[in-house]
């Protein structure tokens, strides 16, 4: 089997630092959301998270969470195309091609997963909150 | 002599066409991609047309609070708002596209199995990595400001609470 042209590792090389950046920026962006989350169950009093009831706030805090756990998932998956990106690039050798658009396919797989997650996690946030209010307008009257 | 226990072969061409460069592997891995990146474009498109909709009514706020003293200053702040949201709109609807025309381009892969689609797929691919590092760049520049602006600038925390403390 013929391997393939070198327009091909061309456009590679040329996606490989984008990608990898991309990569670095999910793991600087969960950190972030890890300083929201710790700063949320300090008190709000750093980076000022806003103060809510204990049941917002575990609900908020859960979110952050799962954001700061999806955000490492995704910069792994891309820094991992990244290093696979460039073992196809120094070898030719379309299995690495392969194995480099695998672990692309884990990210946008990731990703939907993680929008699922999320959306629904907001359907949940909102019906809770809608409850919490309706209870609070209940006991007031 | 002839092998009459051989299986039959089908007189049809093969389902996943691919040329002697581009193996079923890749365009296996690509086809697999193709759903996942479409749902996320179709939530990129989703939230593009939200934010256009939030655009405007912000808008429509800033011109109702358009006039003299503190009301004309709210009203710059919604503009400036509004602005942004707009853009972050424009934003979002470009990511959509791009991974639209990825998802297309895949396809033509997958029909063909051409060397030169594998590149166009790539090319496209690039594209959206391009704006997307972009526009992943700018927010955690923007939050990392705000975040040091918090912990160095007191009055900052306190106006952003309603004036408390």
């Amino acid at each position: 089997m013929e391997p393939l042209s070198p327009a091909v590792v061309t456009v590679l090389r040329g996606i490989q630092p984008w990608v990898r950046f991309s990569g670095v920026l999910l793991f600087v962006s969960a950190l972030l959301s890890l300083l929201a989350v710790i700063d949320a169950l300090l008190g709000g009093n750093y980076l000022n998270t806003p103060q809510s009831t204990s049941e917002e706030l575990m609900l908020a805090v859960l979110l952050g969470v799962v954001n700061v756990f999806f955000e490492c998932i995704l910069g792994y998956c891309l820094v991992a195309y990244a290093i696979r990106i460039g073992h196809f690039v120094n070898n030719g050798v379309a299995a690495d091609l392969e194995r480099a658009l695998n672990m692309h396919r884990q990210f946008w797989k990731s990703s939907g997963i993680y929008a699922i997650v999320f959306i629904v996690a907001m359907v949940i946030m909102m019906v809770i909150a809608m409850m919490l209010a309706f209870a609070k307008y209940s006991g007031a009257n | 002599m002839q092998n009459n226990y051989l299986p039959p072969k089908a007189a049809v061409a093969d389902v996943t066409h691919s040329s002697g460069e581009v193996t079923t592997g890749i365009i296996d891995q690509l086809r697999r991609t193709k759903p996942w990146a479409l749902f996320v474009a179709i939530l990129l498109f989703i939230l593009a047309v939200l934010l256009v909709l939030t655009t405007g009514m912000v808008l429509l706020g800033a011109v109702a609070m358009s006039g003299a003293g503190k009301s004309a200053q709210l009203g710059a702040l919604f503009l400036g708002i509004g602005l942004f949201l707009g853009v972050a709109a424009v934003v979002y609807f470009l990511l959509g596209m791009f991974l639209t025309k990825f998802t297309s381009a895949v396809d033509r892969l997958v029909s063909n199995g051409a060397e030169a689609d594998l590149l166009d797929t790539l090319v496209r691919q690039k594209r959206f990595w391009v704006v997307s590092t972009i526009v992943m760049l700018l927010t955690v520049v923007l939050t990392l400001v705000y975040y040091v602006a918090l912990l160095t600038v007191p009055e900052l925390k306190s106006m952003l609470s309603g004036g408390g403390a």
